[in-house]
């Protein structure tokens, strides 16, 4: 049995794991991911500046998707209920960093962190 | 304004108005004029995106509340320097449509359900500031064009996945295809807007 070095053993596996991880990098940046599949992504995505790179990349496309939809306004009921739930007692939460939140996933209704111009 | 331009219009539109910055920090001050500033600039956009997602004009405009007191309250997780806040509050807007639709498995129920003109008649309006419909304008008609000029099987696969909160299993399913073609038909999309987009000058930012 041959046996690669361990450099390139290191490698090899990095390599899988980047392409694993890009077989499903264009549905992660759609939000077409399910649940199950996410983790695998994200645990990568953290340890691998190329792959975030190319959801970056992918994100920028996907960030310009809802601009192809027909314009309306909402009526101004809307923003009236907005002030006054504001006016109530809505305050920004405070600015302290957040413990262990996952800038990655966007999936889960936390909010997402911006991206694009990285 | 929009930090996604045309590059011919990548200069301020609006000198005269306080930037999406300035309001930005007068919300996280708490000044809820800033927050009523920002909904008159971006209110148009989520609404749209809302509407075309969730396809219920009442679903879209409770979902439009609910992105804009969320940037209120987490005004100081926006960064000017990662990205536009348009881009931003829209990112939201889809997290939030998305979690909606899987929760009550909705999904648009007409087959018209994609051309929101013909469901909502004459609610389109023509009110929003002209500089930023202009803005706004120039890009969704190329990004409209850039869709347009998809294969067939690409650009429905993009329309199920980012429009009606399909999986790529799902709609391996739905289309009786092997989740390969379907990941496949993804990538090809993308990688085909991104350069039509690009030829056309649209600022990927």
């Amino acid at each position: 049995m041959t046996h690669l070095p361990p450099d390139n053993l290191a490698n090899s596996a990095a390599d899988a794991a980047c392409t694993s991880c890009m077989e499903n990098m264009d549905a992660y940046a759609l939000d077409a991911l399910d649940v199950d599949e996410i983790d695998s992504v994200v645990a990568h995505l953290d340890a691998c500046p190329a792959c975030r790179e190319e959801l970056a990349r992918a994100r920028e496309v996907v960030n310009l998707l809802p601009f192809a939809v027909d314009p309306f306004s909402p009526p101004p009921a809307v923003k009236a209920g907005l002030m006054v739930k504001v006016a109530a007692g809505e305050r920004p939460e405070d600015a302290s960093p957040v413990l262990f939140a996952n800038p990655w996933r966007t999936t889960g209704g936390d909010t997402p962190p911006a991206t694009g111009g990285t | 304004m929009a930090a996604v331009t045309h590059r011919d219009d990548a200069i301020d539109m609006c000198p005269d108005e306080p930037s999406d910055a300035d309001l930005i920090a007068a919300m996280e001050a708490g000044e809820p004029g800033a927050l009523e500033a920002l909904y008159d600039r971006y209110s148009r956009a989520v609404f749209s995106f809302a509407l075309r997602m969730l396809g219920e004009r009442a679903h879209a405009e409770e979902l439009v509340q609910e992105v804009f007191l969320r940037a209120w309250r987490q005004s100081h997780r926006f960064s000017t320097q990662r990205g536009s806040y348009i881009t931003w509050l829209l990112s939201i807007t889809h997290n939030m449509a998305i979690d909606e639709i899987r929760k009550q498995n909705r999904r648009p129920k007409r087959a018209d359900a994609d051309d929101p003109v013909r469901l909502l008649g004459n609610l389109r309006d023509g009110d929003a500031p002209v500089e930023d419909q202009a803005v706004l304008a120039t890009v969704s008609v190329q990004v409209r064009a850039a869709l347009a000029q998809l294969p067939e099987a690409q650009r429905n696969t993009i329309e199920l996945a980012y429009f009606r909160g399909l999986t790529q299993r799902e709609i391996a399913d739905a289309q009786g295809e092997p989740l390969g073609t379907v990941k496949t038909r993804m990538r090809l999309a993308l990688r085909k807007l991104r350069d039509h987009l690009d030829d056309q000058g649209i600022e990927l930012t």
